[in-house]
């Protein structure tokens, strides 16, 4: 059984140039930090990289670092901040059709009248990944990270009136795919 | 019209409806199949924050990889060429020269800049929230919740009387004290008085007036250049006073306390963490087991967006108590443990 050790050891760990730090930091954080960057970025491999890149940095500093919150919203912040800047520097704001259609596979049996929660979640999960990838982009950068339409129009670099019309997009093909999905 | 319930049920989700627009939404949802779409999209606005990608994010590999570039032989420096001394004495007496300058213009701009900031702020403790929600205690023990962009500069702090002066808004638990009233400076000529209470005030700078949310116990909201022209507010009520524009509006006001779906604010006010969680499950959908060894008795105060995630709760947890620690088990359950250790 792994030894617990907590966020104050972990980073006495580091400060001591122990590898374990990084060991433990993998172990407790990784899966969770590339989940929370690929909700704002949707690119599985870069989502690794920018979280990689994270654990770089952290050993990088390991003498000098000193967290004065608890680990995890402070990794989560600096996954976020990375992220919106991958997205910033690969200029990723990519142009959605707007008459595409949204590919959403069902797989829930037809004449269901009412759906237990744990299927409902699936079918909006499915539907949040089936948005075209700017509203997606916009819905999650709302949804996921608390940013108003002004820290998102500032981030993305479009008007506050495109992230308008993109939530109010998500908002309508979630509502609706949901809906149809219900019947 | 559809588009813009969409869009209004959104701001109201995320803490960003203005007063206009909360009317506006008020009154088109006293159309029935615009109310229901709008719970409708709160619903399914709940629901999506659970989502949460569970992909194989290759750890491992990840891990070897890092091994891999932190072990890796450095480059050999590239030799260091001396340079060539082919600068003249003259150039570098010229270049001394205008570092004197440059260093006693900069010297000289600080000490006006100092200079200024005394003139105008004096001493006087300000406290601004640029990029987060801040907290602030008071030296008399009121604790504020400072909401992104707002500050707070502490004007007076004596035996006889507390005031400070807010731009922006911010969420305030005044300490009780009888002999010493609290009073906001609320911009043009506008001030909240209280004696210990809790409450939201939003200053008037921004030429709407002041305004008031009254959680618990009441406020007197009133204008120094008018005598006469006040309201006092008690909990649940909200206010505004606008002398300018000679408007004083009092309501029922529905977004100053607990965790609600919908409301613009999360309230906690010494919240046993216990029941805390209870709260979190509810609202997320999620479900919260506490580990039997678990020590949680333990108070919470937070002032959050209604939009908050759960992430976000969590990590606010966290902030203050580093040593409870929670894990998935599964989708929708999540197991507590640990202490209610505060942060040093």
């Amino acid at each position: 059984m792994k030894e617990k050790f907590n966020d104050e050891e972990i980073l006495e760990l580091l400060n001591n140039n122990d590898e374990r730090a990084i060991e433990l930091l993998f172990d407790r954080f990784f899966d969770y930090l590339c989940a929370v960057v690929y909700r704002v970025i949707h690119d599985y491999e870069a989502a690794r990289d920018v979280v990689q890149d994270i654990f770089l940095d952290l050993w990088k500093k390991r003498e000098s670092i000193n967290v004065s919150i608890a680990l995890r919203p402070y990794l989560r912040r600096a996954a976020v901040n990375r992220g919106l800047n991958y997205i910033k520097r690969k200029r990723i704001i990519p142009n959605d059709d707007e008459d595409a259609a949204v590919d959403i596979v069902s797989q829930v049996p037809s004449g269901q009248a009412y759906m237990e929660k744990d299927e409902l979640e699936t079918r909006i999960y499915q539907v949040i990944e089936s948005l075209p990838p700017k509203c997606k982009l916009i819905f999650g950068m709302s949804r996921f990270e608390s940013m108003s339409y002004q820290e998102i129009a500032n981030a993305l670099d479009i008007s506050i009136k495109t992230v308008e019309n993109q939530i109010s997009k998500a908002l309508k093909i979630l509502r609706s795919e949901v809906q149809l999905f219900m019947v | 019209m559809d588009s813009r319930i969409y869009i209004l049920t959104h701001k109201r989700l995320t803490g960003q409806l203005s007063s206009i627009e909360n009317s506006e939404l008020a009154r088109l949802s006293l159309i029935p199949e615009n109310k229901t779409l709008s719970e409708e999209i709160a619903y399914l606005w709940n629901i999506s924050n659970n989502y949460f990608p569970t992909k194989d994010w290759n750890k491992d590999a990840a891990k070897d990889a890092f091994y891999e570039k932190i072990r890796a032989p450095k480059a050999t420096p590239i030799p260091t060429v001396e340079p060539t001394p082919v600068v003249t004495q003259a150039v570098t007496q010229t270049s001394s020269i205008n570092w004197k300058y440059i260093v006693g213009a900069a010297a000289g701009l600080l000490f006006l800049s100092w200079a200024i900031y005394q003139f105008v702020f004096g001493n006087k403790p300000q406290i601004t929230a640029k990029e987060k929600i801040e907290y602030a205690n008071l030296a008399d023990d009121t604790k504020v919740w400072l909401d992104q962009g707002a500050t707070l500069t502490v004007i007076e702090e004596s035996k006889s009387s507390r005031k400070v002066a807010l731009e922006g808004e911010a969420f305030f638990d005044v300490s009780h004290d009888p002999e010493r009233p609290f009073i906001i400076d609320l911009g043009n000529d506008i001030y909240a008085r209280v004696l210990g209470t809790s409450f939201k005030a939003k200053s008037s700078h921004e030429g709407d007036g002041g305004k008031i949310s009254v959680r618990d116990g009441s406020v007197r909201l009133y204008s120094s250049k008018r005598e006469g022209f006040d309201i006092t507010l008690r909990a649940g009520e909200e206010g505004a006073l606008n002398p300018q524009e000679d408007i004083a509006t009092k309501s029922y006001s529905s977004n100053v306390n607990g965790l609600m779906s919908g409301k613009q604010e999360i309230v906690f006010k010494d919240e046993p963490i216990e029941d805390l969680f209870d709260k979190l499950g509810l609202h997320y959908g999620v479900q919260f087991v506490l580990d039997e060894d678990a020590q949680l008795e333990c108070p919470f105060n937070r002032y959050m967006h209604g939009g908050t995630s759960l992430d976000e709760m969590l990590d606010a947890v966290a902030a203050v108590y580093p040593n409870i620690t929670w894990t998935n088990s599964d989708r929708s359950t999540i197991v507590v443990e640990g202490n209610c250790k505060e942060v040093e």
